[in-house]
């Protein structure tokens, strides 16, 4: 009988082995054939020009907006927080529909080593999010410099300093937080819940920054997730602010971290 | 070649397994019974490692499920019907799995065939009847070609010929040498499927013995005229016999043997009632106090 098991075996390994390419190939077959992938990323562009253009259309006018939007840039780029909203979903999603459709089972028993299954998932998430933050930061420069021309106003060219720098921290920015969204998503397993967290953590959090108690709102302008990692988005400087690459770092480090807690439950969770 | 070990797995203050052991052997079909709650998903569950056992372990050609180096071309599996996405399209669904393994597209077309899907592959999971869903989930399974089979409750919801369809794709790939371990709530439908038989209850084994041998301990109960003649030539046939005026009750042969026999001898029979054994009555008792259990809840 053990004979019959070793020799089962031998032929078994003699037919292959599943690679980690294998998973990330079969990660990205699982994102591109459902339409609701493209939806989202074509909705991750669109909140982008949209916004883009109102904010745009609102330049010039007595906003009275706050300190941390003074700079012209970031005022038209505004938008981008919202569009975090759709890309932060978009990760989620990546683990979400497979629970909701109860199809985790089936994906863990043809992949049962959990950290790739992670990790192949990270990598095609973040990678189209990347690139479709790229494709909307070109779209929502392009929308805010055709808006402000037909109002006469100016706008920045993309040699201006930081303007490159900023227009790819969208691409940036948001493969992180497709990451973030992802990560989220693995520990509560809804697609509501991790909108729900989600829109805490990357906009009333922030916003309600001015209400906390100052050392707290200090730290939360700061250091705060999604306010750091946004600074790569942003021309404004100033004291109270990280500079650009170093607000990504502290992201990152963010990222890292619950990636590693998802991680951890993922592995450790009943299918 | 599928070797339980003594696995125990709870879920709050449920003990759904509780040291439960067998083996399933290649080339026949094992049918793993059990009235509903017993524990048969569970223990799948756990000999696929999508549920870790408190204690104990589960092989899979000797190994734990996720030590198999090309899992989908070692075990093809059938749970939750084989859940697919419902935006997906049948062949995206396969495609999908089968990229994960290193398995080819001619494959994905191969069993779509296999499984009578060509027609609809192009077709979204979600416009299928639960009997295509049950086919998709089976040309999901034998995707990599796998020596090793695992059926959770395949009938389920399937027509008569769909039924037909799965008992006979089991025992051909049974009899190909591969290991299939099947499971089901029906006593019936097992005596028909399968070869050997692993019942629990509870989450605790309650026999492993061959279908054979289940049958062949039921007793027949008869009734004719000629009972004294009758119970001659059944007894030259190594019956068990016991004479109770017209009435004779049989042990050690089948109801289609004494059948068989009556037709032979021309004997007149007013009656022929297979009865149940103790390892039905078992079987029956436990469903009924499962069934009892679930009204009362």
């Amino acid at each position: 009988m053990t004979a019959t098991t070793g020799r089962d075996l031998t032929s078994v390994v003699a037919r292959g082995r599943a690679r980690f390419r294998d998973v990330l190939r079969s990660e990205w077959s699982k994102a591109r054939t459902l339409r609701s992938t493209w939806i989202a990323l074509v909705a991750l562009v669109l909140v982008g020009v949209l916004l883009t253009a109102l904010f745009a259309g609102a330049a010039g006018q007595d906003h009275g907006g706050s300190d941390e939007a003074a700079h012209p840039f970031d005022w038209v780029f505004r938008g981008f927080v919202i569009v975090q909203l759709v890309a932060g979903y978009f990760g989620a999603r990546a683990v979400t529909v497979e629970y909701a459709t109860g199809t985790m089972g089936g994906s863990l028993t043809a992949a049962p080593r959990r950290g790739r299954v992670l990790a192949a998932k990270a990598a095609v998430y973040a990678a189209m999010a990347l690139v479709a933050g790229w494709v909307a930061a070109v779209t929502m420069f392009l929308t805010a410099r055709a808006v402000l021309a037909a109002k006469g106003l100016p706008f920045f060219a993309l040699t201006d300093p930081g303007v490159a720098r900023a227009l790819a921290g969208v691409g940036l920015h948001m493969a992180l937080t497709s990451l973030f969204g992802l990560a989220i998503g693995l520990l509560v397993r809804t697609t509501t819940g991790s909108v729900t967290v989600l829109f805490l953590v990357s906009l009333l959090i922030p916003a309600l920054s001015s209400l906390f108690p100052a050392w707290l709102a200090t730290f939360a302008v700061k250091y705060f997730p999604t306010t750091a990692g946004g600074r790569l988005v942003s021309l404004n400087e100033g004291p109270a602010l990280l500079p650009p690459w170093a607000g990504f770092a502290v992201f990152c480090a963010y990222i890292a971290v619950l990636l590693t807690a998802a991680l951890v439950v993922f592995r450790r969770r009943d299918a | 070649m599928i070797e339980v070990r003594g696995i125990s797995k709870r879920y709050r203050d449920v003990m759904a397994v509780d040291g439960l052991s067998f083996d399933v052997r290649p080339g026949v079909v094992t049918g793993f019974l059990g009235p509903n709650g017993a524990g048969k998903t569970t223990t799948m569950r756990v000999i696929l490692g999508l549920d870790a056992p408190a204690s104990g372990d589960a092989l899979v050609l000797g190994v734990r499920y996720a030590a198999l180096p090309a899992p989908m071309r070692a075990v093809g599996a059938l749970l939750d019907s084989g859940a697919a996405h419902p935006g997906r399209t049948a062949r995206d669904h396969l495609v999908c799995l089968a990229d994960s393994n290193g398995i080819g597209r001619r494959r994905v077309d191969e069993v779509l065939g296999l499984a009578g899907l060509s027609s609809v592959a192009g077709r979204r999971a979600g416009t299928f009847s639960l009997g295509m869903r049950q086919r998709l989930g089976i040309a999901a399974a034998l995707l990599g070609d796998p020596a090793v089979l695992i059926f959770d409750e395949p009938v389920n919801g399937l027509d008569p010929e769909g039924i037909l369809w799965i008992r006979t794709l089991m025992r051909d790939l049974a009899a190909e040498g591969r290991t299939v371990l099947v499971s089901s709530h029906l006593m019936g439908e097992m005596a028909l499927t399968a070869d050997h038989l692993v019942m629990i209850g509870r989450g605790r084994l309650i026999a492993d013995t061959s279908v054979e041998d289940v049958l062949r301990a039921r007793e027949v109960h008869v009734r004719t005229p000629e009972a004294r003649r009758f119970a001659h030539a059944l007894t030259a046939m190594g019956a068990a016999v016991r004479q109770d005026g017209e009435e004779l009750t049989i042990a050690g042969v089948t109801p289609e043997e004494v059948g068989r026999l009556a037709a032979d001898e021309s004997v007149v029979l007013h009656e022929l009632t297979p009865r149940r054994t103790s390892l039905e009555d078992a079987f029956m008792e436990l469903t009924r106090a499962d069934v009892e259990f679930g009204a009362a809840r």
